[in-house]
């Protein structure tokens, strides 16, 4: 597949788009540029590439697909030149190696990327970056994705020459709730701390001590206790600093990585779920300039855990101590026979918490719409603390999802605790406390995790995570982003929640056949106006803005949608990238 | 020797050639569907060429090559999340077949290449040319689900005739489980004789042991 | 009673057929004489074989599929399995194909070490072809001698890689261990017996009577229909055609060795029974100039990109880890391409097309087995036999249903 057969990779065009440093929110060390961008040509290993004037030469050369490598780069971060890997020769300086991290692209200039002295530098760079390196990949969570190896690999892929015995140092030292760092295996890229410095703006990592024995570490009393210090870990090229939550829980090749959008809070962070078998274990950012740009927050990499523990698995019937599983078809049945008497008779209402998708809050306005239902209630989990950046208060990811769903059923849903009402139907139970649910005759729950509210329900429904099913969530300034089926397995007999609804719709003589994600999407595109014309499958990877909810007021620092305009950088994974690469567009 | 095989394909096939695109020391010849035959036939019997042994004839489906991720090894390909092949990218032409050719005398190589839309998968067939063709057509379309047309047996060789999909697509996936086949209710001398019409048994696939193909919307 | 007094009268009438109506006939799957699982349905007339068709799948395993979701180094014990009695020359033809690829040079030991057992897993493949036409036609001996030698052969073939059938024993850039001390010396001493125990089935069989009868001018096919139909190696060879992928096309080191292709001339059963049986004698050959000529040295590429690393250096430098767990986890890198690797496999071309798309598998990777034009050709060796000819026929194309349906 030489050259005949082989597809044009998207890498090997000239992208009309930049991906280089100087985009909107970067890094503040970097020298900001007055001028508007200008295109600039230059030449690469012998291949002419038009860059974008704030273009390094690692960035130009990835335009063509010519991977210069580096640790300490980050395209979001302030350039340092720590680490030496990106030495390139250049027309300006013929026989010595710049760094193609910090020179920038200039009209005209030649850069050689294959000569034998860069691949001889590349050589030793790695062979002195791994003089002290501990023999680790076997207990280091990095393995299969530390760039220690794969440059290895690339570059020098030659035995050791050292014969003395390794420098030692810190090898667990617990920075944060989050963070563990090993200082053996840190290659001192100053990743971390420059992040902490400019990203994070909570400047709690340092280097300390000097040449071979400096390290990384907080300063004496302050932990590294910042909302994103989990994104230090995404960004260290190698295993020094290791998420608490996730060590020694996985190899990294076993998981499945899927994209989906963080339910952790309002804001709909981007992220990629990753998975094995029914176990979610991890989060990872995804990008998405608009939403979250390449970076999460801490809680955000916690919300794998609802999906895996404290699960309702089993349908069953009856209250508390009573219950006992009958398997979906005589619960759904049971549920149909409670609801039956009291349809068109009143005093029953619907409770929709806002960690449902759009989809299962459409279909529980149905059913509600179908019993009579008089009052409706949103719920969900309590508003915490909120910051500047990427944190919002509000700690559901459906909010404006439930509330444009009830608008478009035409109806109002109260945000308030459940009251005036004697049975009740909930869609996750969210927020639904022991003394609400106990004051009911009849309550009906389709629910994730097993909490209070159905301990006391007469009928529980196990309900897919948002992670384990395909839908659509609407953030906190209006954007509809797609959800996927990111953990494959099923538990039990759990089900989406709009399922439910259908069987017990169907038990009840309805025949809607909502018999999938998209039809339940259509039942609210086809009411509302702002989702009319928007299928499932229609709705991009990066989600689409609602333009009606935009909000007035924005946090200093959060991303918000910008004018439409060419993404920053290539959509698809340049070859030789990993996905969720920063040359991809993740983090790491 | 095969270099020389490319330029008088050259000069007497000038349309037929679309790319010559070689690697390691194999000669490869893209050639025009339209022209297979023709060329075919010509490098078979004229005496310079004398490739009379078609060693195999080889498909390739490029739907993932590009974007395949990186590593993963053994394990990491097994599970293909749903949203992966939704979101696959169409390449187009997705197919390629090769027909790696020989001469016995001449001791030269030569592999022909065809490539191949998926909106329009149909080959002239090689069955009038080389004998050897037959099984070998089969087999990509019983693998690719490529047509080939004239061929007098146009059947699966190696799945059942019952398999459901082609196995060596890309988005075929390494674990999807086919349905059962229910026992056929007619004697069939070339799939064994099944209970028959009025016949004492009662097929497979009503009794517990076939009980596969339930209805899938039903939910326990 | 007076009608068939009146036939007595009448010889010819006596010897005249009666008109039959075609009858099916189902061989296999699981006949003992169909070795693997084909199904042959038969048409017959009497006895005669009107028509036949193949049918083949029961053991198509995905080789295909499996390989292109493994790494590079795990394809290896599938390879074995596709023909389990030459192990070897499956696993040398497939590490051929990926070295193509990366356009890696084996080391001279390594090259003559795959020639060496490549050989003894020609001349196992052989003798179990010969046994089991021996054996089919009635002949226990000469199956019992066959076996007797094939195991003195698997019994060298186990002491070298650890299994008799699945050896899986070739890496790319070179195989998996040297040869251990005194293996060598045993070899050479049975080599004699293997010998011995040919040349006695050869006087069982070569001029037995019976055998003869039932083998000379049965499934005859000439030269030029042959290649039409495909086929390659000792069942192309017995029609005359002279065409050994290791004199058309040397690969390895087999430029460097004296030995002859014996060729027939009749394209009989017959022809290909006694050509296997002198490619044995010329395999005996080919093996002990290997071992005269194989030189000492490193058995496989020192370069940590394609070969593991030493256990010393995985086990104690950051460097050999790395390498190993690259190379285990996420596989060979091999670079993007296409190509056609083939070598001479015990019953002819053993090819593997291959494409890599520069990672850690193969992207696409499917195997020209030499049974399965040859099988495609059965129809065409029985047909206007009797119902007894097929077993020999079928025996002397030594179809191997691993490779055959992958
Ligand atoms: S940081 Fe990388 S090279 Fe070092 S032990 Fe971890 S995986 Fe291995
Ligand atoms: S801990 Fe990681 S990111 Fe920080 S300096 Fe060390 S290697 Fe770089
Ligand atoms: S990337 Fe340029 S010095 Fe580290």
């Amino acid at each position: 597949m030489s050259d005949g057969g082989a597809p044009k990779t998207p890498g090997t065009q000239p992208a009309a788009v930049s991906t280089g440093g100087g985009q909107a929110g970067a890094a503040a060390g970097q020298a900001s540029i007055a001028a508007p961008p200008k295109t600039v040509r230059l030449e690469v290993d012998g291949r002419p590439v038009e860059a974008d004037s704030r273009d390094n030469l690692i960035e130009a050369a990835r335009r063509i697909g010519v991977q210069i490598p580096y640790f300490c780069y980050h395209p979001r971060l302030s350039i340092a030149g720590q680490c030496r890997m990106c030495l390139v020769e250049t027309s300006d300086a013929p026989g010595r190696l710049v760094p193609g991290c910090q020179v920038r692209v200039k009209e005209g200039l030649k850069v050689v990327t294959t000569s034998p002295a860069v691949k001889e530098n590349q050589r030793g760079c790695m062979e002195f970056h791994l003089v002290n390196h501990p023999v680790d990949c076997a207990i280091c969570d990095e393995s299969g994705e530390c760039k220690l190896q794969d440059y290895y690999m690339e570059y020098d892929h030659q035995p050791t020459r050292i014969r003395t015995y390794k420098l030692n140092k810190p090898k667990r030292e617990i920075f944060g709730p989050l963070v563990v760092y090993d200082a053996e295996r840190c290659i001192m890229c100053t990743r971390c701390v420059r992040f902490m410095d400019e990203i994070a703006q909570e400047p709690q990592l340092a280097v300390v001590q000097r040449a071979t024995y400096s390290l990384i570490a907080t300063f004496p009393g302050q932990p590294l206790d910042s909302k994103y210090s989990g994104n230090t870990v995404d960004i260290c090229p190698v295993g020094a600093l290791l998420n608490r939550d996730f060590r020694f829980q996985s190899r990294v090749w076993f998981l499945n990585k899927s994209p989906s959008v963080c339910t952790g809070c309002a804001n709909g962070c981007n992220v990629y779920v990753e998975s094995r078998g029914t176990v979610a274990y991890r989060e990872l950012p995804r990008r998405n300039e608009e939403v979250n740009q390449v970076w999460m927050c801490d809680e955000g990499r916690l919300t794998h855990h609802p999906v895996n523990d404290n699960r309702v698995e089993w349908a069953r019937q009856g209250r508390g101590d009573a219950a006992e599983s009958v398997g979906p078809r005589l619960a759904v049945e049971r549920a149909v026979e409670l609801l039956k008497p009291l349809a068109g008779k009143g005093g029953i209402g619907i409770y929709i918490s806002a960690q449902s998708t759009m989809e299962e809050a459409a279909a529980a306005l149905l059913l509600g719409k179908e019993l009579g239902a008089e009052r409706y209630f949103l719920g969900g989990k309590p508003a915490c603390d909120e910051d500047e950046f990427l944190i919002r208060a509000d700690k559901n990811p459906n909010t404006r999802g439930v509330k444009l769903a009830g608008e478009a059923f035409g109806v109002r849903v109260e945000d308030r605790p459940p009251e005036g009402v004697k049975a009740m139907f909930a869609m996750r139970t969210d927020g639904l406390s022991d003394a609400v649910a106990q004051r009911l005759e009849l309550l009906v729950v389709a629910s994730q995790n097993e909490d209070e509210a159905t301990r006391a329900a007469d009928v529980t429904l196990p309900c897919m995570a948002v992670y384990e099913q395909d839908g659509t969530l609407v953030n906190w300034y209006g954007r509809l982003q797609r959800v996927w089926p990111s953990v494959p397995a099923q538990r039990g007999d759990t089900a989406p929640g709009w399922l439910w609804v259908e069987r017990i719709l169907a038990g009840l003589g309805y025949t809607h056949q909502v018999k999938s994600t998209s039809v339940a999407f259509q039942l609210l595109s086809a009411r509302s106006a702002d989702l009319a014309e928007l299928t499932l499958e229609r709705i991009p990877e990066q989600g689409v803005v609602l333009p009606r909810l935009l909000p007035a007021e924005w946090p200093k620092r959060a991303p918000r949608p910008s004018a439409p305009q060419a993404p920053r950088g290539p959509q698809t994974t340049p070859p030789g990238t990993k996905v969720g690469d920063e040359a991809s567009g993740g983090s790491r | 020797m095969a270099q020389s095989l490319i330029d008088l394909l050259r000069e007497t096939h000038p349309d037929a050639i679309v790319s010559t695109p070689g690697h390691r020391g194999d000669e490869v010849v893209v050639v025009r569907r339209e022209q297979l035959v023709d060329v075919c036939r010509f490098l078979k019997e004229d005496p310079r060429t004398d490739l009379k042994l078609l060693a195999q004839i080889a498909g390739v489906d490029l739907l993932t090559y590009a974007t395949e991720a990186t590593g993963g090894g053994a394990l990491a390909s097994i599970e293909v999340p749903a949203y992966d092949l939704e979101r696959k990218r169409p390449v187009e032409p997705r197919y390629q077949v090769a027909y790696n050719l020989g001469s016995v005398v001449k001791k030269h190589r030569l592999r022909l290449r065809l490539e191949l839309r998926s909106d329009d998968m149909k080959i002239p067939t090689v069955t009038g040319i080389w004998r050897t063709a037959d099984w070998w057509e089969r087999y990509i379309y019983d693998m690719f689900g490529v047509e080939f047309v004239g061929h007098p047996n146009l059947t699966r060789i190696m799945m059942y005739p019952e398999f459901q999909g082609f196995p060596l697509r890309k988005d075929y996936p390494v674990r999807k489980r086919q349905p059962l086949v229910p026992e056929l209710d007619f004697p069939d001398l070339v799939r064994g004789p099944g209970p028959g019409p009025g016949g004492a048994g009662v097929p497979m696939s009503q009794t517990h042991v076939g009980r596969a193909n339930v209805d899938p919307d039903a939910y326990d | 009673m007076t009608e068939y007094a009146a036939q007595d009268h009448d010889p010819l009438a006596l010897e005249s057929e009666l008109p039959s109506s075609p009858m099916t006939v189902n061989l296999g799957p699981s006949h003992p004489a169909m070795h693997g699982t084909v199904r042959l349905v038969l048409t017959l007339d009497g006895e005669t074989i009107v028509e036949a068709v193949p049918e083949i799948g029961f053991l198509h395993r995905g080789f295909s599929k499996s390989s292109e979701n493994s790494t590079w180094t795990q394809v290896l014990p599938y390879t074995d399995r596709l023909n389990y009695v030459s192990p070897y020359l499956n696993n040398v033809a497939y590490v051929m194909g990926v070295e193509k690829l990366i356009g890696l040079k084996v080391p001279e030991r390594a090259e003559y070490i795959r020639v060496l057992t490549g050989e003894i897993s020609r001349i196992t493949d052989h003798l179990t072809c010969i046994g089991a036409i021996g054996l089919e036609l009635g002949a226990f001996t000469v199956f019992l001698y066959a076996i007797e030698a094939r195991e003195l052969l698997w019994d060298r073939i186990a002491e070298l890689s650890g299994a008799r059938v699945t050896v899986s024993w070739m890496r790319v850039g070179g195989c998996a261990n040297d040869i251990p001390p005194g293996w060598v010396e045993k070899l050479v001493e049975c080599l004699p017996r293997v010998l011995e125990l040919t040349d006695e089935i050869d006087v069982l069989l070569t001029r037995n009577r019976i055998f003869v009868d039932r083998t000379r001018g049965i499934g005859v096919i000439g030269g030029d229909e042959a290649i039409d139909w495909g086929f390659t190696g000792p069942c192309l060879r017995a029609c005359g055609v002279n065409y050994d992928v290791r004199k058309a096309h040397p690969y390895s080191v087999y430029d460097r060795i004296d030995f002859e292709v014996p060729l027939g001339s009749n394209g009989d059963t017959y022809d290909r029974y006694v050509l296997r049986l002198e490619e044995i004698r010329q395999s005996h050959r080919i093996i002990q100039q290997c071992l005269e000529q194989m030189p000492p040295g490193p058995i496989i590429v020192d370069d940590w990109r394609y070969a593991l690393p030493p256990k010393k250096d995985v086990f104690s430098s950051i460097e050999g880890v790395m390498a190993h767990f690259k190379l285990i986890m996420e596989g060979i890198q091999v670079p993007p391409g296409e190509i056609y690797a083939y070598c001479e496999g015990a019953n002819g071309e053993l090819g593997f097309h291959i494409v890599s798309n520069g990672k850690g598998k193969p992207y696409a990777i499917q195997v020209r087995a030499p049974g399965f034009p040859i099988l495609s050709g059965l129809p065409r060796l029985i047909k206007g036999h009797m119902v007894a000819d097929i077993i020999p026929i079928f025996d002397s194309i030594n179809m191997i249903g691993g490779e055959v349906e992958q």
